[in-house]
């Protein structure tokens, strides 16, 4: 899962990154000014943007106002310092889908996060069961037929991607866009790394081949029967 | 004691007046009328007296004069009517006296008995009206009023006198219901104007009652709903309506101004505090490195001191609003206080490895030493955070006709034309300077500005590229205030 921060406050927007980027977490950028937000936000697929709403250049209902017109639907947190009313019924009102008023705590801030991407996927619960498949996208805990499975923080990001669009046909260019931001290394061939180490630790027996291959497509969660 | 309601107010001053006029306009009419009837009275009855006259005269008639004077007499007298009693029939008719020479002799007395005998006192206790003259007057007796006619004649025989009577009872009968017609007339239009104009007051303070229908719906969050515009008044109302409603709308923006200045501080306020606050988080939410916790520390330092700087700036700025009541006026030596500033400020700014140069001419000015001081230190710590590193600052003090004008220098110029307007706003800062790097809330300039204008002034900043920024403070001088 890959998030854009557009917060004006350099060291406030570093924290942020630092800690949603935590073992386990997100991918994250993030813009300093509303004119590079904007741009960032337009070219890349997120899968939430954390907005603040005063921002240098161009400001935050702006960036709302452009993106939804343009048709992406990615959720947006709203992030403000001012609590009048006024101010946050418009960010909700030009496209915003949460809203936290600063300071605020880093915890709830992460917690919104995930349940916003969650919501965004159609998903209400925390966990998401795939045949024998359990993933808990709150304490990042996975198991299969009931059996824990130990996993790296990229591989959980994987696996978590691909079960958000279990049934779903997701290229290699996708998911290297929404797990690697724009300061991680990136070597074409980590996403078949990632691929084939989740598939031995999830299918120690060989049965259930979660995880397929669309030769030329891309890879693919199947929905399997429990 | 409460007041007299408006519509009594109005309404008894009206109505006295105009029972006033009633009274004076009646009391003319009556009396004019009166003397016209009479008048014509004394007309008719000195017409029965030239008939009379002839009588006397006609030498044919002297038998039967007293039968032909009582045939005229007669003749003239009112037709009695109706409702009058037989009684007062004979009271109707005239009564006449006429002789001829002495009153004693020669006498035609004709009428009834009592009337001839009250007529005869009278006449005899009045002078004889001179020759040829005629004179009338009123005459009261036990069966009325009567009015009395006495010609003075020459007759063929001699002088004579003719006195005719007739009574007036009857007339001042109708004389009296016609005032009292009068009265109860004006009584009636007195009591009316009372009724209409107390309803015409109630709706003329009609628009007054709406005017306040419409205000009572008015509170702090929709000040500015008041629309005047919209208010049907009369023009005698619009003044008060017009000044309500400006009122309003001064108020409004005051309080839309103290909302974004509210706002603008709960942004300034909280921004810190999120950046403290993720930073600890940060630090706490994991193990890291003594180096780490230590810059994680210091950075969270910083933000306290910015808290710190702001809490202080929204102090004065408040301070600064109570007014300028409490300032402490004095005569302040500018020269001086610039100065000692500047050497307070010699040790850092050599630290930085700038230079400060001052040209201070001598100049007092009536002011609160501790306000100007916070203003020229705020322009100099301005000067400090946007001039360049190594840059030179000039503080000059000149006098300039009545006026004293402190400009502070710096070789930073980058301010662009779009923010020059803006920059005494309260929070204002320009989006190129805006990191927080540099410091400041934005209420450096809004503070300086302040200061200024409670000291009669007037402030103006200058930036490009080529000269650098200055911000030049004007301040009345104290020889204008002396003269």
């Amino acid at each position: 899962m890959r998030i854009l921060i557009v917060e004006d406050e350099v060291r406030l927007a570093r924290n942020i990154a630092e800690f949603l980027r935590k073992p386990g977490g997100y991918a994250v950028d993030i813009a300093n000014d509303g004119e590079d937000g904007l741009h960032m936000a337009m070219t890349n697929p997120y899968d939430l943007i954390i907005l603040d709403l005063m921002l240098p250049k161009v400001d935050g209902w702006t960036i709302l106002r452009e993106i939804r017109s343009k048709g992406i639907q990615t959720a947006v947190l709203v992030l403000t310092a001012r609590d009048t009313t006024d101010d946050l019924v418009r960010g909700l009102n030009e496209g915003g889908d949460d809203y936290l008023t600063k300071p605020f705590e880093l915890a709830e801030l992460a917690a919104r996060c995930k349940a916003l991407i969650r919501r965004c996927h159609g998903r209400a619960e925390t966990i998401i069961r795939i045949g024998p498949l359990e993933i808990n996208t709150s304490s990042h805990q996975v198991r299969s037929s009931g059996e824990p499975v130990p996993l790296h923080a990229m591989e959980y990001r994987l696996l978590e991607y691909l079960a958000m669009r279990c049934g779903q046909v997701v290229s290699k260019t996708d998911i290297m866009e929404h797990l690697y931001d724009f300061e991680s290394e990136k070597f074409s061939n980590v996403v078949e790394v990632y691929i084939s180490s989740l598939r031995r630790k999830l299918d120690q027996d060989g049965q259930h081949k979660p995880i397929q291959t669309m030769r030329g497509a891309g890879y693919i969660l199947k929905d399997l029967p429990s | 004691m409460t007041p007299l309601s408006l519509k009594w107010r109005l309404t008894i001053p009206v109505a006295l007046a105009l029972a006033v006029a009633m009274v004076v306009i009646s009391a003319l009419a009556y009396a004019n009328f009166c003397e016209l009837v009479l008048s014509q009275t004394d007309r008719s009855l000195i017409s029965v007296g030239k008939a009379i006259q002839t009588i006397m005269d006609d030498p044919t008639l002297v038998t039967d004069r007293p039968n032909h004077v009582k045939l005229v007499l007669a003749a003239s007298a009112d037709q009695p009517r109706e409702e009058n009693s037989p009684e007062d029939a004979g009271e109707q008719q005239l009564t006449a006296c006429v002789w001829l020479g002495n009153r004693a002799k020669n006498t035609i007395e004709i009428g009834s008995q009592p009337i001839i005998g009250a007529l005869s006192d009278k006449i005899r206790g009045m002078a004889e009206p001179p020759q040829g003259q005629i004179m009338s007057f009123d005459m009261w007796t036990s069966h009325g009023r009567f009015r009395v006619v006495w010609l003075s004649v020459v007759l063929k025989d001699g002088p004579g006198n003719i006195a005719i009577a007739q009574s007036t009872e009857d007339l001042y009968g109708e004389l009296h219901e016609l005032l009292w017609g009068i009265i109860v007339t004006a009584l009636i239009v007195v009591i009316a104007m009372i009724v209409m104009s107390s309803m015409l007051i109630v709706v003329g303070l009609r628009p007054i009652r709406q005017t306040a229908d419409k205000l009572a719906g008015i509170t702090a969050g929709n000040l500015a709903q008041f629309d005047w515009h919209s208010l049907s008044v009369p023009a005698e109302l619009q003044p008060f309506v017009k000044t309500v409603g400006e009122m309003l709308n001064r108020l409004d923006a005051t309080m839309r101004q103290q909302k974004i200045f509210i706002a603008d501080a709960a942004h300034e306020l909280r921004t810190p505090i999120a950046i403290a606050k993720s930073t600890l988080q940060v630090a706490l939410a994991s193990e890291h490195s003594a180096e780490e916790y230590r810059k994680s520390l210091q950075e969270a330092t910083e933000d306290m001191r910015r808290l710190e700087h702001l809490a202080e700036e929204l102090l004065v700025l408040a301070r600064l609003d109570e007014g300028a009541d409490l300032m402490q006026v004095n005569n302040v030596d500018l020269a001086h206080l610039l100065a000692d500033l500047a050497e307070s400020y010699q040790t850092q700014i050599a630290n930085a490895g700038g230079r400060l140069v001052c040209e201070l001419a001598p100049s007092v000015v009536r002011g609160d030493v501790a306000r100007l001081r916070r203003l020229f230190s705020n322009l100099l710590d301005n000067a400090l955070r946007h001039g360049p590193a190594g840059g030179e600052i000039r503080i000059s003090l000149r006098k300039r006709e009545s006026k004293i004008e402190v400009s502070v220098h710096d070789e930073g110029g980058n301010i662009s034309p779009v923010n020059l307007p803006h920059l005494f706003e309260r929070f204002y800062r320009a989006d190129n300077s805006r990191s927080h790097s540099t410091g400041g809330a934005g209420l450096g300039l809004a503070i300086a500005n302040t200061i200024v204008v409670q000291h009669g002034g007037d402030i103006r900043i200058e930036s490009n590229p080529a000269s650098g920024t200055s911000v030049c403070v004007v301040l009345p001088s104290i020889l204008e205030k002396s003269a």
